[in-house]
């Protein structure tokens, strides 16, 4: 496995098509139902929290939560997935991850050795969503942004997970989440997913 | 990319163009990962079993009420509900079918009470892969459905207390969504022909 800093094109449709069959087989849930639910949760956030800031915190905590349970998921389902101590190898991870949860393909684009930039150009959540022209700073999906920052904490990997862009927040049509590695934990649970 | 200087909103996209997008999915991981942290925030915020249901129930409310105008939008003959069984039979099967892919096991009738309605559901969404701690006993989660078909009755002018209970039959639980009608809707639907 090569540990350049880019997938290679080749590398890229392999892991687009086992994401894709193992997305065959995950049991469903209605889209539209889901985007329902969450949000019905940020309205009640809205609701209880008023400030942008902490609705954000919050739904960045659930997903959190989220993210380091579905990880254990992912990994269950795609052993064949390297787990490594090398940051850009997580890419392969986070487009199966995004893939068996939303049903979404992702692009990944690296910005820097420390870095890359995940691109969603449909994203579930949004599908009946405008933010009205006072909430317009908030952070909708900070939900998602949550769940990668887990998973990859999971992984050993702390980093910053920040939405850069989405129709809510600018004109943009593509959600992305950036994530810029902050430091390598050190420590056991990464031991466990290693190959014996 | 609109053509004028209008702001072009949310109202102005196309809403599900096709039944393509109704049909679309996410993982059912996604949907109980996000119940469950619902819950558990609800959870955080009361002290009590009947007021975290109330709050489920509340949740769920809101979303009957759009999913029902959704559904309207949706379906090409639509014709308003205006008899009771009739409305009964769009919740169990067509609203159903949406939310959870799959008609509701079945719809039945009290024979105690005219007023009282059931629908049963085997393995609700909600609550299947939730278990519920001995100290929450009587808790159950499937309140946000019982919302949801509260929501959608009352929009569609059929006012109702809707509740869940879990009954066992045989060896395994069914999820009864007991739906009590109010008063003036049973006596207009005894005016209503045909």
């Amino acid at each position: 496995m090569s540990s350049s800093a880019s997938t290679t094109a080749t590398t890229s449709k392999t892991i687009n098509a086992q994401a894709n069959a193992l997305w065959q087989k995950q049991p469903k849930a209605n889209a539209e139902f889901f985007a329902l639910t969450y949000g019905a949760l940020v309205a009640e956030l809205v609701r209880d929290l008023e400030q942008n800031s902490e609705i954000q915190a919050e739904l960045d905590r659930m997903g959190h939560s989220i993210g380091i349970r579905f990880i254990e998921e992912v990994l269950a389902k795609a052993p064949e997935l390297k787990v490594s101590q090398q940051f850009m190898e997580t890419v392969d991870v986070v487009k199966v991850a995004m893939k068996l949860f939303l049903g979404v393909t992702v692009e990944i684009v690296t910005s820097a050795d420390d870095q890359y930039i995940v691109k969603m150009n449909e994203n579930p959540l949004m599908v009946f969503v405008e933010l009205p022209e006072d909430r317009q700073d908030l952070q909708y999906n900070q939900l998602l942004a949550g769940m990668l920052r887990g998973m990859l904490e999971m992984l050993q990997f702390d980093c910053d997970v920040s939405i850069s862009s989405s129709t809510t927040t600018g004109n943009k049509e593509i959600y992305e989440l950036k994530v810029v590695l902050k430091q390598v934990l050190q420590g056991g649970a990464g031991e466990e997913y290693q190959e014996e | 990319m609109s053509r004028f200087l209008s702001n072009s909103t949310i109202l102005d996209r196309p809403v599900g163009r096709s039944q393509r997008s109704a049909e679309q999915n996410v993982s059912l991981s996604a949907f109980s990962y996000l119940f469950s942290e619902m819950v558990q925030y609800h959870q955080s915020r009361v002290d009590s079993v009947s007021a975290l249901e109330h709050r489920l129930e509340a949740a769920g409310y809101g979303v009957g009420l759009k999913v029902l105008e959704l559904l309207a939008y949706r379906a090409r003959d639509y014709t308003r509900q205006t008899k009771l069984m009739n409305m009964l039979q769009f919740v169990s099967t067509t609203a159903w079918k949406a939310l959870f892919g799959k008609a509701a096991d079945s719809l039945e009738k009290s024979i105690d009470h005219a007023d009282e309605f059931m629908i049963v559901d085997y393995a609700p969404i909600t609550s299947t892969s939730v278990s519920v701690p001995a100290d929450l006993g009587g808790l159950s989660v499937d309140a946000y459905i019982s919302g949801i078909i509260a929501g959608m009755l009352q929009g569609a002018g059929f006012p109702a207390r809707v509740t869940a209970h879990t009954v066992e039959e045989g060896d395994r639980k069914k999820a009864v969504f007991l739906v009590k009608f109010a008063a003036s809707v049973m006596s207009r639907d005894a005016t209503i022909i045909g």
